[in-house]
């Protein structure tokens, strides 16, 4: 993924895109500049479930020779 | 001799006061919470005295003092474990901790007091601001040691001290070392996030032809969405918590692992958590432009990088697990089944799905719910033939406990605080399905309610975590087996499950003492399912949506 990056980036085409000026202050910026949180409360209680649970079945004994 | 003496006075069991130590840390992250969620220091912090410099770093006390403790108790656990025994006699019922809560408590109620008078507004009036901050440092200082007094006694905690002094400044140098790390490297956001954005804007280059770009402010995205990659989407965040979850893996799972190799963990976690951040925000602005904005803001971005880091995170220990490389025994199926994915994954794959879901709405009404009956269904069809210990036999008590259960609910689950915003979402969604998919959509969300959530969460909460937080081998110890400890952490955390957490703590305890008193999962699974029909039935016959969250 990184080499393909680093290839598109040396590329004649990538050069073209950041010779363009640049487009901002664009004409639509849904629907106006905004931060949201990167995870809620509620995402955050799921994660930890879902991270506890599977570390939990993931790694019962039984599994284990 | 005397780490022998100390381990098998551990052994023995219910030595130490977990039960108060665990009591008193809950009392003081809920004072904490409460003073930060009520005041602000930021208006104090405006004006160019010398205490509001000093105030201004206040900030690095909390983190640095973690870290300090964090890497003594790390550094020094065979010097603990050394000293445990001049504990366990000090800490003998001979000497009364209480008298130090009670003044703890005294000196908190007065901090409190001191803390509404300097941040609840008015401070700039009173004279001599100084002595009011010196005053209210000093109380707060005088809180905490007598927290710390009514925890561990501070002889005790200086006679170790003594007996080990340079453990205390090694762990004391690597803590702030490691805080200062922390410090350092949070600078370094610039260069990754100009990393994350050229990754981003490759990806999307590549399907979107008329792609925004703007460099210098990492801002990325089409003509009609935006996105700004900013410290916390750079990716430092996911690295810094895979670093968390691995290391702790690789710490409480040593002994199945191989050592140094399984540290390649650590550079594999980083990577993957890093590029995956990334599509996680060349999706966001693919959803965002061809989807929905909304969808994108107020669903996606919220949950996609949790379901993405817990997807992460799971996938590397279950590559730790198998592959030869770092494992010292790779796992393999038992015959038997894995006993823990039965009661667990019911729940999982509910909560997995609800975050999948969650990632595709906007919030409030959910129409993908059916979509969490349905995989819930399929889960525990999947493991029904590790069920046996439900023998389903009607209990009044059980029936009676599920309405008491309906009630605790009612009354304590706070309403939400934009409810007609919610109860509109709920209407307008409901309103936009045709006639028969409304009604098919309700069943399923009382069949989930009723059905699924119940036998999911029953199974996971008691039939596992009541007797997993009694032996590691659950499968052996009894059905019901009460202890306290089980008894108050499964309802705490079943609790902490839910927006309405004291509801769901007190609802998981009636749970756990229907299961308790015979012995029989199904009574708390019926106790569960009563007071979810309950609500159902209030919910529909109210239009009280918000109960269904």
């Amino acid at each position: 993924m990184l080499a393909a990056v680093a290839v598109a980036s040396a590329s004649p085409a990538w050069a073209r895109q950041w010779g363009r000026p640049p487009h901002f202050p664009h004409p639509v910026l849904w629907p106006e500049p905004r931060s949201t949180p990167e995870i809620d409360p509620g995402a955050l209680r799921s994660a930890l479930v879902i991270l506890a649970g599977g570390v939990l079945v993931l790694t019962d004994r039984r599994r284990c020779r | 001799m005397t780490a022998s003496i100390a381990r098998d006075a551990v052994r023995g069991g219910g030595r130490l006061p977990l039960l108060r130590w665990a009591l008193l840390g809950v009392l003081l992250a809920v004072e904490a919470l409460f003073l930060c969620t009520a005041y602000d220091a930021q208006p104090l912090l405006a004006g160019g005295q010398w205490w509001a410099g000093l105030l201004g770093h206040a900030g690095i006390v909390v983190p640095l003092a973690t870290s300090v403790a964090a890497a003594v108790l790390l550094v020094g656990s065979a010097w603990v474990w050394d000293l445990l025994p001049d504990a366990l006699d000090v800490l003998r019922p001979a000497r009364r901790w209480w008298p130090f809560l009670a003044g703890h408590l005294v000196a908190f109620a007065l901090f409190a007091w001191l803390t509404a008078v300097l941040f609840g507004g008015g401070f700039a009036a009173r004279a001599y601001p100084g002595l009011w901050i010196a005053a209210w440092a000093a109380v707060g200082a005088a809180t905490l040691a007598l927290w710390g007094e009514a925890l561990v006694p501070a002889s005790l905690v200086v006679a170790m001290v003594r007996r080990a002094p340079a453990v205390l400044f090694a762990g004391a140098a690597v803590g702030a070392g490691a805080w200062l790390a922390g410090q350092v490297t949070d600078s370094w956001w610039s260069s990754l996030g100009a990393m994350t954005f050229w990754v981003v804007h490759g990806l999307l280059r590549w399907v979107m032809p008329e792609l925004v770009a703007i460099p210098g402010e990492y801002v990325v995205g089409s003509p009609s969405f935006l996105v700004a990659v900013r410290p916390p989407c750079s990716g430092y965040q996911g690295i810094g918590l895979i670093w968390v979850f691995v290391l702790g893996y690789l710490w409480l799972f040593r002994r199945t692992l191989r050592f140094p190799q399984a540290f390649v963990l650590l550079p594999i976690g980083t990577v993957v958590v890093w590029v995956a951040n990334a599509l996680r925000i060349a999706a966001l602005v693919a959803m965002g432009t061809w989807v929905s904005p909304e969808v994108a803001v107020g669903g996606f971005h919220h949950n996609a990088g949790a379901l993405l880091f817990c997807g992460v995170a799971l996938g590397m220990v279950a590559v730790a697990r198998r592959w030869r490389f770092i494992a010292a025994a790779p796992a393999t199926e038992a015959s038997g089944g894995n006993a823990t994915a039965a009661h667990l994954a019911p729940l999982l794959a509910i909560v997995a799905t609800a975050g999948v879901t969650a990632a595709f709405s906007a919030g409030g009404f959910d129409l993908l719910y059916p979509a969490r009956v349905l995989v819930a269904a399929a889960v525990l069809f999947a493991f029904r033939r590790a069920y046996r210990e439900l023998r389903w036999t009607w209990s009044w008590v059980a029936a009676a406990a599920g309405a008491v259960g309906f009630v605790l609910w009612l009354v304590l689950a706070p309403r939400p605080a934009d409810l007609a915003t919610a109860t509109a979402s709920w209407q307008a969604g409901l309103a936009g399905l045709p006639g028969a998919a409304g009604a098919l959509w309700l069943a399923l969300r009382i069949a989930g309610a009723v059905i699924t959530v119940p036998l999911a969460e029953e199974l996971a909460f008691r039939g596992y975590l009541t007797r997993r937080l009694v032996a590691a081998d659950f499968e052996h110890v009894p059905a019901g087996t009460f202890t306290w400890l089980s008894f108050l952490v499964s309802s705490a955390l079943f609790g902490a499950m839910h927006d309405a957490w004291v509801a769901g703590t007190l609802v998981g305890m009636l749970y756990a003492l229907t299961w308790y008193r015979r012995g029989e999962l199904a009574d708390a699974v019926l106790a569960h399912a009563v007071t979810n029909a309950l609500l159902a039935t209030y919910v529909l016959t109210t239009g009280a949506w918000w109960l269904w969250g």
